[in-house]
């Protein structure tokens, strides 16, 4: 077999014995490696130079959006016609959609439990939807109990009220008890424009 | 303790160049709820959805001025946090109990414009919802899995089509603790909200923003991360059927394929959970060991 001939330079280079200067070979050679005006990013012809022919650089690209394919939509690919009609699709079942109802708060700690104790009774986890609303109605009501009791005990007497209002006028407190109990008070309160 | 994590959401019709004060979503308010005033309660964060560019600005007296307050500019079609996003670092504005926020918004002369704040409870009485913070999360997490709805929305501007958790796929072990730790939707919308006995029956929620998939994925652990505190909400399986997921946007409404990224947990380890009576607790073959990478 020949052995293959290796060559000491490449067609065109300047340092090859049969250089031409004006041979097509020498002026590719000299195109692609010399640079008057500096060292360049890319090699000539690099897909990412800017003066080979057809690069892509001027293309934007922006998350989700193909840079070749710009009208499609962005994330999903989906072409123009479909999104259109993904849209109308979509329309209609948002028009059909009902909003989300509204839940009062509850302490997630004490429901559980009550749930637990449901589930407990009933010997299986998952409740129906009835189940949950007797459970959250009857925490409701507790809730409401308490609180009415709650607001029964915290409510202020009128003697309280009204040696509050006394006080607020500079009085200290023995003194505003004093006022009370000599003036009554219903009277003050209602002087003060608090009880009609 | 009670903590609470509550996303409230509203929209302006039409605002255009008119700071428009939002209509909270139906049952929502942005009067911040009366709470221990010993605790702390946080904005933690608040964003927007427009259709066209706008501002959005949320005063109050009680805050820094009602002139300007917390004052943002909102790009276009881009439901990303405004303030105090929780990335790498965030900071969260202190809120005061009962205090009416006035959240406003400027955008298109044409459109439903939308905004959502999220307000952090550290101690809400009355609801004491589940939340865990990062260290629990890694110390007792076991397995990941993911949960995936599809809600459709309503055009009205508030929460709308919610759906069960595992009305798509249901594959969650019985009476089993799940963290969760975020989500993706594949739609832009202004929030997904997640409702159940677990969280108090409060939305805790994270943008519908499907280009930020980085931050929404793990938005709670973020959260629980920037701000240090238990902010991972936790739901049992055994309330699956009452826990919810809902979107809220703007006029167009639209269809959601929402994905939430949950993480099993070791049974019994986050109070308050339910305790099924028909189950083993963990579904009868969990590990007793969890952890992550050291």
């Amino acid at each position: 077999m020949t052995p293959p001939i290796e060559q000491d330079f490449p067609a065109g280079h300047p340092a090859r014995h049969d250089w031409d200067p004006e041979s097509t070979e020498a002026k590719e050679w000299a195109r692609q490696h010399v640079h008057p005006v500096g060292e360049r990013d890319f090699q000539i012809d690099h897909p990412k130079a800017a003066d080979t022919p057809g690069n892509l650089n001027h293309l934007p690209v922006t998350a989700g959006v193909d840079p070749l394919n710009p009208h499609r939509e962005p994330f999903t690919g989906r072409s123009p016609a479909q999104v259109a009609g993904l849209r109308k699709l979509s329309e209609a079942a948002s028009q059909a959609a009902v909003e989300s109802p509204v839940l009062q708060p509850i302490d997630a700690e004490v429901v559980n439990r009550l749930l637990s104790a449901k589930r407990h009774e009933l010997g299986r986890d998952l409740l129906t939807e009835a189940e949950y609303t007797d459970v959250l109605k009857a925490y409701h009501a507790d809730r409401a109990a308490g609180v009415a009791t709650a607001q029964a005990e915290f409510k202020l007497s009128l003697e309280d009220q009204a040696i509050s209002y006394v006080q607020s006028r500079g009085y200290s407190l023995d003194v505003a008890t004093t006022i009370v109990g000599t003036e009554g008070a219903e009277a003050i309160l209602k002087s003060a424009g608090i009880m009609p | 303790m009670g903590r609470a994590l509550e996303v409230v959401a509203g929209f302006a019709t039409n605002p255009g160049a008119t700071l428009t004060t939002l209509t909270p979503s139906t049952g929502q308010s942005f009067t911040v709820r009366g709470t221990d005033i010993t605790k702390g309660t946080w904005l933690l964060t608040h964003w927007a959805f427009n259709a066209t560019a706008g501002e959005m600005r949320v005063r109050s007296p009680r805050l820094h001025d009602f002139f300007s307050g917390i004052r943002n500019r909102v790009t276009a079609a881009f439901s990303m946090p405004v303030h105090s996003a929780p990335d790498t670092a965030s900071y969260a504005q202190r809120l005061y109990a009962q205090d009416q926020l006035t959240v406003e918004i400027s955008g298109g002369g044409a459109e439903l414009d939308c905004g959502a704040l999220l307000i952090g409870y550290e101690d809400l009485g009355g609801v004491a919802g589940r939340f865990i913070d990062n260290p629990t999360l890694q110390k007792i997490g076991l397995n990941e899995t993911t949960v995936e709805v599809t809600v459709t929305a309503v055009a009205t501007g508030n929460f709308g089509g919610a759906v069960a958790i595992n009305s798509s796929i249901d594959n969650l072990i019985a009476n089993t603790d799940y963290a969760i730790r975020g989500g993706l939707v594949d739609t832009r919308g202004t929030a997904v909200g997640i409702t159940g006995v677990d969280f108090g029956n409060l939305r805790v929620g994270f943008p519908a923003e499907p280009s930020l998939r980085n931050l929404t994925e793990g938005w709670f652990l973020h959260l629980a991360q920037v701000f240090q505190g238990a902010w991972i909400p936790v739901f049992n399986s055994a309330n699956k059927t009452q826990t919810t997921v809902d979107v809220e946007t703007n006029g167009a409404g639209g269809t959601y394929v929402v994905n939430l990224n949950i993480v099993q947990l070791l049974p019994g380890q986050v109070p308050g959970g339910a305790t099924g009576a028909a189950v083993q607790a963990g579904g009868g073959g969990a590990p007793t060991s969890a952890g992550q990478p050291k």
